[in-house]
């Protein structure tokens, strides 16, 4: 539809313009054709522009830095500085090619304070992934269906939403999973699909997988989707290429604890009897976290979850899910559109297996539940408007009418996003650019450079983590500010640092994560830590109170 | 202890950054579809237009020279555009008598028989005795033992006419992968050469031509002067000099149209023919006719191509202390990671070494051995390994001039069972003891 636009509007052109006017410039002309035909490009310009401006503006100050957030900066920090995987014991939590490449962004831009606070520095980050991966999932649509409004649809969706907007801000493993699985979907989309673009598809699914895992989920239906794609001479060179380039980077991760000597757990025949962390012990502690009966039971965390979101995001859970279904139903016209939807539903089986569903897990779903709906509204417009096309410039007008006003309303149905009470929106809508609650988090981490001793003993939530072992400004760090969790698991610093005492203990600087980490993970040196202390410096901007609390050590 | 380090990791990079490469060689062909379709011959044939001089060099090959001159002499092309000259040494009476034979009794009127007592005895200056004596527009060579096509000749007759391309280098294959435990190897070297290597350096404008089914045009050989009596790969030298003048070489390879040969029929057989073949790119990079080609892409490809002997000499005898070093050498994580590289690209080569084979047996029709992946990959590394030691059986000789020629024999094993059997009646001493291994 687009061409004949271009087309008719210079054939319009042809007609108002005679040869006999005077002063109509030929550059002006030319200028004219040349905006027309790659108006796309500024439509996706455009695009990129509303995306990053509703992610950019108001990033460093609004959702408050997590914990996990400043965890991923301290890694990523061990790693440049110190060659390690993490500042504490690594026990392989998460494959580390994740704050590997946090580490490398960071010296790219030339440390972790170039743009403020260590975390900061990670949001900048997030926000040229945004970009990228808004750009993919247009382009992931628009290849797909080669439809303009389902590119639109999708795109728009997916960068406009709020719970999207939220956790894209955040400096997350899912976001550098998310960009590198639909890097490697859109490269397996190409119109043209050379073998080495199949094979850098895989090289972008193991990056995925070894910054999350839960990508591994999708990989069968993109290895069927390079079989097929690929010309049927190239086919098993493709596919089976493609495989192996995928299992190759997966299992270089676990190489790496065969040769740290890592990847059986202790006390079994390939382990060994000295106490050791273990990826193999790792993955089967995570298995068991939360294990209940998931999809079958509609009491399960999943589901409890999975209603949360479909009540605060309808178009893109519900709609995105309903949509995914039914591209199946195209799979033997355009199997490519099925193997997207088939690979949302992938993503939704590794949520509904019946384990721990943690809020953000949606993070990786929003993308493909914004191109299933994308793709099915675009297609459904398009076979009800068929008709119009034999009906000239007019059937063409209303057919861009038409187009404009179901991408309005498809943005528009994203508005229930923005009442989001777990999130903060139900009480004001335009929270995402207003609150500046993480702004106490940074003034608290100013007032403890500012005012304790370095050989302070602090209990600290990690976004300050790495602020405080190497401050930006180069003076001397607290190598004795530990995080909550470590104090209390880690034998290392448990013991170690504060030999099971909380009077060893000088401060603590709490969030209200923190307290309530206390409460559900029963951590006892802290909570008593924070029970015999009173609050010296007390910061708030915004619903996320940081107190700094001294230990007072009376005998009692 | 951190010279030992740096040498170590900076080799696993190179054998890595090498092993990409063949890689990328190997699927070549396969990238586009568009290229593999460029890689075949012509659909349909023009009309018969240019005159073929076929030479057909032969020592000992008493057993097989009466079917390869039946098979060329048989060919689907006019006898007046085709001509064939046998040259063989002046002592190599039983080659002879049989070449003799084949004239007599096949009533060959354009089949000739060309002796020669002086020079060097080798394949270069037989050819250029033969060449010599043709009188075609376009020269040829065979092997004696080849299998040759009997459309080849409207095949290159074709391409040069639609294409105008004066230099033809038209698909060898090994054809008896089940004969012994490293022909599947063989065979697919020759699969991925032809079909997909040979084409990229075509692109390149740099070509190793092969020993036989190339097509030159008379005139051109002219002007390079024929072929080095002394050089071990006489094919590969007059493939850089032809590629220095700068001539557009075409590279065909069709299943249809593939001249078919035989592997060497023991493992010594095979490590002493590459131990030639290695000797020879060494010879040729010692000449440094290479450094004439016009643009240094194509030398960097010429010097990177014909150094590969040394390189892998060397790869083969610092292997060994490459594994005990990573054993033994405490390297930081991602140090030792880079090591496992090679091993990585290694795992990939064979994938596609595998994926490989089942496109040549579904190409050629031919019935895939059940235990075909279990036994490729038993058999893989020590492949490699005869690769590795006719390099450095390769870089010893010519270190010590050793440039005499150790030649393969021939069997015609690639040959089905009934094309030799010889016609009824004619009893030689020599056709009886053909060997039927097929």
């Amino acid at each position: 539809m687009f061409q004949r636009i271009v087309a008719l509007s210079s054939a319009i052109e042809g007609v108002v313009t005679p040869s006999r006017i005077q002063g109509v410039t030929p550059d002006r002309v030319a200028v004219r054709r040349w905006v027309l035909a790659h108006a796309e490009v500024f439509g996706i310009l455009g695009i990129l522009v509303i995306a990053g401006v509703a992610h950019g503006v108001n990033m460093l100050h609004f959702p408050y830095f997590e914990t996990d957030e400043g965890t991923y900066m301290s890694q990523a920090w061990s790693f440049v500085t110190e060659g390690q995987l993490a500042p504490y014991t690594y026990w392989y939590d998460h494959a580390p090619l994740g704050w590997i490449q946090i580490a490398l962004w960071a010296i790219l831009t030339g440390g972790f304070y170039t743009f403020g606070s260590a975390v900061e520095s990670g949001r900048v980050l997030m926000l040229v992934i945004q970009l990228t991966s808004t750009f993919l999932v247009y382009r992931i649509a628009r290849n797909v269906t080669d439809s303009i409004l389902a590119a639109a649809i999708a795109s728009l969706t997916f960068s406009l939403c709020a719970y999207g907007i939220y956790y894209h801000r955040r400096v997350l493993l899912d976001n550098l999973a998310t960009v590198w699985m639909l890097a490697s979907l859109s490269l397996l989309l190409e119109k043209r699909l050379k073998l080495g673009r199949v094979w850098l598809s895989g090289v972008a699914l193991g990056i995925s997988i070894l910054s999350k895992e839960l990508t591994v989920f999708v990989m069968p239906c993109f290895a069927y989707l390079a079989f097929f794609r690929s010309h049927r001479a190239q086919r098993w060179f493709a596919t089976a290429g493609w495989v192996l380039i995928v299992g190759s980077i997966v299992s270089g991760y676990f190489l790496m604890a065969l040769l740290k000597g890592e990847l059986f757990p202790t006390g079994t025949w390939l382990g060994g009897t000295n106490p050791h962390v273990s990826l193999l012990g790792t993955l089967l502690f995570q298995a068991d976290r939360g294990r209940d009966a998931g999809l079958l039971s509609l009491q399960s965390g999943f589901w409890i979850t999975a209603r949360q979101w479909a009540s605060v995001e309808p178009f893109l859970v519900v709609g995105g899910s309903a949509c995914a279904i039914l591209t199946l139903l195209a799979f033997r016209r355009n199997r490519a559109i099925a193997l997207v939807g088939a690979s949302t539903l992938a993503l939704w089986a590794f949520l509904a297996r019946g384990g721990i569903v943690i809020g953000f897990y949606l993070v990786p779903l929003l993308p493909m539940l914004a191109l299933c709906d994308g793709i099915v509204i675009a297609t459904v417009i398009r076979w009800g408007t068929a008709w119009l096309d034999s009906h000239g410039t007019r059937g063409l007008a209303v057919r861009a009418v038409v187009s404009t006003v179901v991408l309005a309303t498809s943005v528009a149905l994203l508005l229930p996003g923005y009442d989001n009470q777990q999130l903060g929106f139900h009480s004001d809508h335009l929270v995402l650019w207003n609150n500046v609650q993480a702004d106490a988090q940074q003034q608290s981490l100013n007032w403890v450079l500012g005012h304790l001793p370095r050989s302070s003993r602090i209990i600290i939530d990690d976004y300050m983590w790495t602020d405080l072992h190497d401050p930006a400004n180069g003076s001397p760090g607290y190598p004795y500010a530990h995080w909550h969790w470590k104090v209390d698991l880690d034998p290392a610093i448990r013991n170690g640092v504060f030999r099971g005492n909380w009077r060893n203990i000088d401060y603590v600087i709490t969030t209200p994560q923190m307290i309530s980490d206390v409460k559900t993970g029963h951590l006892t040196l802290v909570g008593k830590a924070i029970a015999h202390s009173t609050v010296i410096a007390h910061f708030d901007t915004g619903g996320w109170p940081i107190d700094v609390r001294k230990v007072t050590k009376s005998a009692s | 202890m951190a010279l030992t380090t740096f040498v170590f990791v900076v080799l696993s990079l190179i054998l890595f950054g090498q092993s990409l490469f063949s890689i990328y060689l190997m699927v070549y062909s396969w990238e586009q579809p568009e290229r593999l379709a460029a890689s075949s011959g012509p659909q349909s044939f023009l009309p018969p237009r240019l005159s073929f001089s076929v030479l057909l060099p032969a020592r000992h090959e008493e057993k097989v020279i009466f079917e390869t001159i039946r098979s060329v002499v048989e060919s689907d092309y006019p006898k007046s555009l085709l001509e064939v000259v046998v040259i063989c040494h002046e002592d190599d009476a039983a080659t002879i008598y049989e070449a003799r034979r084949a004239m007599r009794d096949l009533g060959a009127t354009n089949v000739h028989l060309e002796t020669f007592a002086c020079g060097p005895i080798s394949k270069p200056h037989g050819l250029n005795v033969g060449f010599q004596r043709t009188s075609g527009d376009v020269i040829t060579i065979f092997d004696a033992e080849d299998d040759i096509d009997s459309s080849i000749f409207n095949v290159v007759n074709t391409v040069m006419q639609e294409e105008e391309v004066g230099i033809v280098q038209a698909g060898v294959q090994l054809m008896n992968f089940r004969d012994h435990w490293f022909g599947i190897h063989n065979v697919l070297e020759y699969y991925f050469w032809f079909k997909s290597r040979l084409h990229y350096y075509a692109g390149v404008g740099v070509v190793p031509l092969a020993g036989n089914t190339v097509f030159v045009r008379a005139d051109l050989l002219n002007r390079v002067g024929g072929w080095d009596d002394y050089c071990l790969t006489e094919d590969a030298d007059i493939g850089i000099r032809l590629s220095a003048l700068g001539e557009p070489i075409r590279v065909v390879y069709d299943s249809q149209h593939v001249t078919r040969e035989e592997t060497p029929e023991s493992v010594g057989a095979l490590i002493r023919q590459r131990t030639r073949w290695h000797q020879g790119f060494l010879q040729v990079l010692r000449k440094k006719t290479w450094r004439e080609l016009p643009t240094v892409g194509q030398r960097l490809l010429a010097f990177f191509t014909l150094s590969q002997p040394l390189f892998q000499a060397l790869l083969t005898l610092l292997w060994p202390l490459s594994i005990a070093a990573g054993l033994w050498l405490k390297l930081p994580m991602s140090l030792t990671m880079a090591s496992f590289l090679p091993l990585y690209a290694l795992a990939f080569q064979f994938l596609i070494t595998m994926v490989g084979a089942f496109s040549f047996t579904g190409e050629y029709r031919e019935r895939v051995p059940l235990l075909l992946p279990i036994t490729m990959l038993v058999t893989f590394l020590p492949y490699q390994w005869i690769l590795g030691l006719s390099s450095v059986r390769a870089v010893y000789r010519e270190l010590r001039r050793e440039t005499d020629w150790e030649k393969t024999t021939h069997v015609g094993a690639h040959r089905r069972v009934g094309e030799m059997v010889t016609p009824a009646g004619t009893l030689s001493p020599v056709s009886q003891s053909v060997d039927r291994s097929r």
